[in-house]
């Protein structure tokens, strides 16, 4: 059997669980840099063959066949997955919160925001992104968050250290964008 | 002179975004910030809102409270050192708790377009695939499926306030 041709097959069957470099090893009995090669060799014979629309990604430290960018358009109709949907203003917030600071518990993803945050929360699990993952010893024993590894596949990194940093500068540039509000009737 | 308010309170989430707002008017600092003004502008929201009958979360009174004893603090004459102490550092944790704020408000915004990036691949769910030899492992109890299909369910009542929120005329 052909190497190349193995190494396709399995990631068109794993779709879109993906699988890692071991576990890819481990099927194909090649090792983790001959299945890294073909997985190279595989995702540039895509890139260069414009009758193809598939690529290959990885995140989560997963390789993931998937379609390339440009056909998004198309399939934005087509396909509704959650992975391709977003997110409301006040779930980005929360998921933000848990991102950088996990693991933390409700009242302190509450205390940061100002206002209550457990119905955010139940969507944020029931969508995979955030998890139980124990509880804080004090009073209560309050359930303690953190993100899942669907998360890092969310958002197409593979660890945590790739998270962005906050931009200072940002923040003076887009103050008001939000708010569509010219500087000359705010300076009376 | 407070400018006439041309957003609603459910543009905000929550009393610390509506101050951010707010404080971000003055283009400096957060800890710059003159304080009395920015708590004056935001009880004169709260108090529109209310002349307008829209409905307030409970949190914007929370806040509101909070901001009446800083400012009721900062207009008394000062009795004692620990007096000033104590109102200074009232004042320090609430625009702390704002730049924190504004923070995770952006990340979140940082978090959207990374996302939005990602989203732009699609893929196919996972071949199942079943042989005679398939065994099954019998790891999973009544817990779990009743786990999954509260899943489903709350993802599809997600789906569906998402694709049903209207806005009434008024």
């Amino acid at each position: 059997m052909n190497k190349t041709a193995t190494c396709e097959l399995l990631l068109f069957v794993s779709g879109e669980a993906g699988l890692t470099l071991p576990e890819l090893a481990g099927l194909t009995e090649l090792s983790k840099q001959a299945c890294q090669q073909q997985i190279d060799y595989l995702k540039e014979k895509y890139q260069a063959d414009e009758e193809s629309a598939l690529t290959i990604i990885k995140t989560a430290e997963k390789y993931r066949m998937a379609t390339k960018e440009e056909f998004a358009g198309l399939l934005r109709a087509y396909a509704k997955t959650p992975l391709n949907q977003s997110l409301s203003k006040s779930a980005l917030e929360v998921l933000a919160i848990i991102a950088y600071k996990q693991p933390l518990t409700r009242l302190e993803i509450d205390q940061l925001r100002g206002v209550n945050s457990s119905g955010v929360i139940s969507t944020l699990r029931a969508f995979d992104l955030v998890e139980k993952v124990g509880e804080l010893e004090a009073p209560g024993r309050p359930s303690l968050y953190a993100t899942t590894e669907f998360f890092l596949d969310y958002i197409g990194i593979n660890r945590l250290e790739e998270l962005p940093e906050i931009d200072e500068a940002k923040f003076i540039a887009e103050k008001q964008i939000l708010f569509n509000e010219s500087e000359e009737d705010e300076n009376k | 002179m407070i400018k006439e308010i041309s957003i609603k309170i459910n543009n905000f989430e929550g009393p610390l975004d509506l101050l951010l707002h707010l404080v971000s008017q003055y283009q400096m600092d957060v800890f710059e910030v003159p304080l009395v003004p920015v708590i004056e502008q935001y009880l004169a929201y709260i108090r529109k809102m209310k002349n307008l009958e829209l409905e307030i979360a409970g949190e914007y009174m929370l806040m509101a409270s909070q901001l009446m004893l800083i400012k009721s603090r900062r207009l008394l004459p000062t009795l004692t050192e620990t007096f000033n102490d104590d109102t200074d550092q009232l004042e320090y944790d609430l625009l702390a708790q704002i730049d924190e704020y504004r923070k995770y408000k952006l990340l979140s915004q940082d978090l959207e377009e990374l996302h939005q990036e990602r989203s732009q691949f699609y893929s196919k769910a996972k071949t199942e695939i079943i042989t005679d030899e398939t065994k099954l492992l019998k790891d999973r109890s009544g817990l779990d499926l009743f786990l999954a299909f509260n899943k489903i369910l709350e993802i599809q009542k997600q789906q569906f306030q998402d694709e049903h929120t209207t806005i009434e005329a008024e």
